[in-house]
């Protein structure tokens, strides 16, 4: 089914948030419980139009929406899903849900509930973005939404160094390509479609994707740059952190996936990105505390490590790497719900081992798939992440009732993932379901 | 000289003649200043194509610095003798942004400078290089050293632009929203006289001069931002990185033009939107202390597009700007820029965040003004929501440049 075209479903879906943010700085300070329930209704609502985004797609016409923004630039206001984009939506719609229902009205003031729901916006657009520009302008203002969630000026310094840092990069290597796609095609245009189609000389490929990884290492991040996560991480509640781990660490890997992947995916820099994935798996696995920043770290050398697979040119292997991207941060929102650096965390847990469970399939794939390739790296990398999950098991404490509830959904979701495979595929791919029926 | 000057530049001086009267700190004074203003931007709009003489180029320009006049008009000022010489300087810049001739800009230029109050030893900082600029000058009329004219005029301006900005910030009298004013009404004459140089002398425009200025200014501006304790420091640090930009800017040719001009727009509103923000703040510790969430999101507006930071005004100029200079053959003076502009991201975020930081007592619930909000809203709209009839209209502004 296709929506009707005067309907512009995206932005509708994109900018609800946004007015439940505008509507629930209203209610003063005695009225928290009316503001929460406004800002959950918003959420509510943004949740309803990602499912029935996802569940009305079609692979043959995903919605699209694109507009002039700035024509005399070649800058548009162009939103798109393909099938990865649905399941992405849905996600972040009912991760920016849970963060505002893991804590009651009491605990999230005024700012706090303003700053999830624009955070939901800016991640919404982000996944949507197919404009490079307008790209940056979502990713600039996630940044901001949540170094402001941070609250703490020394966490928020720390954690806006390394986020603008990436996000400099980031307009380096979308500036550079505007210019290339204008010298080469005669328009000016920052359509991330076009970047993969742009001619350049090898060498010049291996600097463009070396800038595409450092856009990673720095915000993802990857060691060494772990600096900021464990503080960052400490100085946010709950609906902050799910927002953090599940949502916002997924922003890099998406630029890396979408910009920069499909344009240099065979660039001599990948061996060095990938040495520097499998150093974070072992980083994750041998680092003594009890800290997010070499979860966070091991999760997103995994992921890159999936990303750059031998078999990643291929559709499958794009497919595979962001099922990979998906799931990780299914797995980083389970372990988001416990408190990170409790002293008194201790001994093994059932809801623990459905978190590491998470982890497995993807783990298997991204090691069977390096393996041909880079048995050397890929056996550090498989080191780090048993002692990883040994951490893990080790290390989580049994959750609470509550707590126990909300992780219902992300189990849910984590098993739609692995059963909804074709939606993984890149746009231009027919399902190999469609093709056999062909 | 063209009409557009003189409409737009009597105007000014009629307000400084209010002011310095003795009915000039009277409200209803202040309220004609405003108003004198407000018209002198409103005729300089309107002429526009108008068949009167004006051309694209002046106009633009003359729009961003009598929009910063009103702006300061129209922000509560104590000091009305500042005032009075901010109008004076306005009256100069606006002719220096119009004239076709070098012989009458350069002097404008350097007169505003002379306007600011300043010290013994900072006269003679400014009197240096505003000597070299009217030796420049004369070199260039006389057509013998065109190329070491251009050098000396453009070394000499810029520099003199460095000494006034910074004298002008540390002046305790007046408000900063005044201060901050006059550094971005001397920055459009000095951008004005820039760009007529290059289009005007294509084989020996002093590019290199321009491009070892701009980069300088860049980076005095992002360290000192990184470093500042004072607030007068820290915008005084913004608006030298910002200038940086704007004379980098002029190095991308004629497809630079464009951009520089949205830049320099840029630049006027978020440093005035600072200065709104961080008015009667004396350190940068006193920020921590606002508790009006209105001036506080002024502040975070102004703060961040100070260094373009997506998605804030000035960001979308990046793009084109960016692919001038890399077509120009300054690809690395590109990545320079970008390192700086991150840098100075870093110093805004120091302010903001102290903004922002949760578990603080706010005791200055003073709000922005109608002024600085009315601003802030169009500036996000002219220059970040809808940005293409502004970004159409400095192309055209670009082209016109004779």
């Amino acid at each position: 089914m296709s929506w009707p075209p005067a309907l512009p479903i995206l932005s509708v879906l994109v900018w609800t948030p946004a007015a439940g943010a505008l509507l629930s700085a209203f209610p003063g300070g005695d009225r928290a419980a009316l503001r929460r329930k406004v800002a959950i209704g918003f959420a509510a609502l943004s949740l309803i139009l990602a499912l029935a985004l996802a569940l009305t797609f079609d692979p043959g016409a995903g919605p699209r929406e694109l507009r002039r923004w700035i024509p005399a630039l070649g800058l548009s206001y162009d939103l798109f899903v393909d099938g990865f984009g649905s399941i992405l939506v849905l996600w972040v719609a009912l991760l920016a849900l849970l963060a505002l229902v893991s804590v009651g009205s009491r605990e999230l003031g005024r700012r706090a509930t303003c700053l999830i729901l624009l955070a939901e916006t800016a991640l919404l657009g982000l996944v949507t973005a197919s404009d490079g520009a307008l790209f940056l302008a979502f990713y600039g203002a996630g940044l901001l939404v949540l170094t402001l969630l941070l609250g703490r000026v020394k966490e928020m310094k720390t954690f806006f160094f390394f986020q603008s840092a990436g996000a400099t990069l980031a307009v380096v290597y979308v500036a550079i390509s505007y210019h290339l796609t204008w010298i080469q095609t005669g328009f000016p245009s920052a359509e991330i479609a076009r970047f993969s189609s742009l001619v350049s000389f090898p060498d010049f490929q291996g600097r463009m994707f070396l800038l595409g990884a450092a856009v990673v290492a720095f915000a993802a991040p990857l060691f060494p740059l772990t600096s900021w996560v464990s503080s960052s991480t400490s100085a946010l509640a709950t609906p902050g952190r799910l927002l953090l781990l599940g949502g916002w660490s997924l922003a890099p890997t998406l630029f890396f996936a979408r910009a920069v992947l499909p344009s240099h995916a065979r660039s001599e820099g990948a061996l060095f990105m990938m040495v520097l994935a499998a150093l974070s798996l072992v980083y994750a696995g041998l680092a003594p505390r009890r800290s997010w920043a070499p979860l966070l770290v091991g999760c997103q050398g995994l992921v890159v490590l999936g990303l750059l697979s031998p078999t990643a040119p291929t559709a499958e292997g794009v497919a595979a790497g962001r099922a990979g991207m998906l799931q990780l941060a299914l797995a980083l929102s389970t372990l988001a719900l416990w408190k990170p650096d409790s002293e008194d965390a201790r001994g093994p847990a059932f809801t623990s081992g459905i978190a590491v469970a998470m982890f497995l399939p993807t783990s298997w794939f991204v090691l069977r798939e390096q393996w041909t390739t880079a048995p050397a790296s890929t056996a550090l990398a498989g080191l780090g992440l048993a002692l990883m999950m040994l951490r893990l098991v080790r290390t989580l404490p049994p959750l609470s009732r509550r707590r126990s509830v909300l992780l219902l959904p992300l189990l849910g979701f984590w098993i739609l993932s692995l059963l909804a495979p074709s939606r993984f595929l890149p746009a231009d791919t027919k399902s190999p379901a469609t093709a056999e029926e062909e | 000289m063209r009409i557009v000057a003189f409409g737009s530049a009597i105007l000014p001086l009629l307000a400084a003649w209010i002011l310095s009267s003795r009915a000039g700190a009277s409200r209803w004074a202040r309220g004609m200043v405003g108003g004198i203003d407000a018209l002198a931007l409103l005729l300089t709009a309107l002429l526009w194509n108008a068949g009167l003489g004006a051309d694209l180029f002046s106009s633009f320009l003359g729009v961003c610095v009598l929009g910063a006049l009103t702006f300061a008009a129209l922000t509560p000022e104590p000091d009305i003798e500042s005032l009075c010489r901010l109008h004076l300087g306005a009256s100069l810049s606006i002719v220096a942004v119009s004239t076709r001739e070098l012989l009458w800009s350069v002097p404008a230029v350097l007169l505003f400078g002379l306007l600011v109050r300043q010290t013994r030893e900072r006269l003679v900082l400014f009197l240096v290089p505003g000597f070299a600029a009217l030796a420049g000058l004369a070199l260039v009329s006389g057509a013998d050293s065109e190329g070491i004219g251009l050098i000396l005029l453009a070394a000499g301006l810029s520099t003199s632009w460095l000494v006034v900005s910074r004298e002008v910030m540390r002046s305790s009298t007046s408000g900063l929203v005044t201060r901050m004013a006059a550094s971005f009404t001397l920055l459009a004459a000095l951008s004005s006289v820039h760009l007529r140089i290059a289009a005007w002398f294509p084989e020996t425009a002093p590019l290199g001069t321009i491009h070892a200025l701009g980069l300088g200014a860049l980076a005095l501006g992002a360290l000192g931002a990184l470093g500042a304790t004072r607030i007068t420091t820290f915008l005084t640090a913004l608006a030298l990185g910002r200038g940086g930009l704007v004379l980098v800017a002029h190095l991308g040719g004629v497809q630079g033009r464009a951009p520089s001009l949205m830049a320099l727009a840029a630049s006027g509103a978020s440093l005035l939107l600072l200065a709104a923000a961080l008015d009667k703040t004396d350190t940068v510790d006193d920020v921590s202390n606002l508790g009006s969430v209105p001036r506080r999101l002024v502040l975070t507006l102004g703060a961040l597009s100070a260094p373009s930071f997506p998605p804030f005004p000035g960001f979308v100029a990046a793009f084109p700007l960016s692919s001038a200079l890399v077509e120009q053959g300054y690809s690395f003076s590109l990545l320079a820029v970008a390192v700086l502009l991150f840098l100075l991201a870093l110093g805004s975020m120091r302010v903001v965040a102290r903004a922002w930081a949760s578990g603080r007592t706010r005791e200055v619930e003073t709000g922005v003004g109608l002024a600085a909000l009315g601003l802030a809203i169009a500036a996000t709209l002219a220059l970040s929501i809808a940005p293409a009839r502004f970004v159409e209209i400095a192309r055209a502004a670009a082209l016109a440049i004779f």
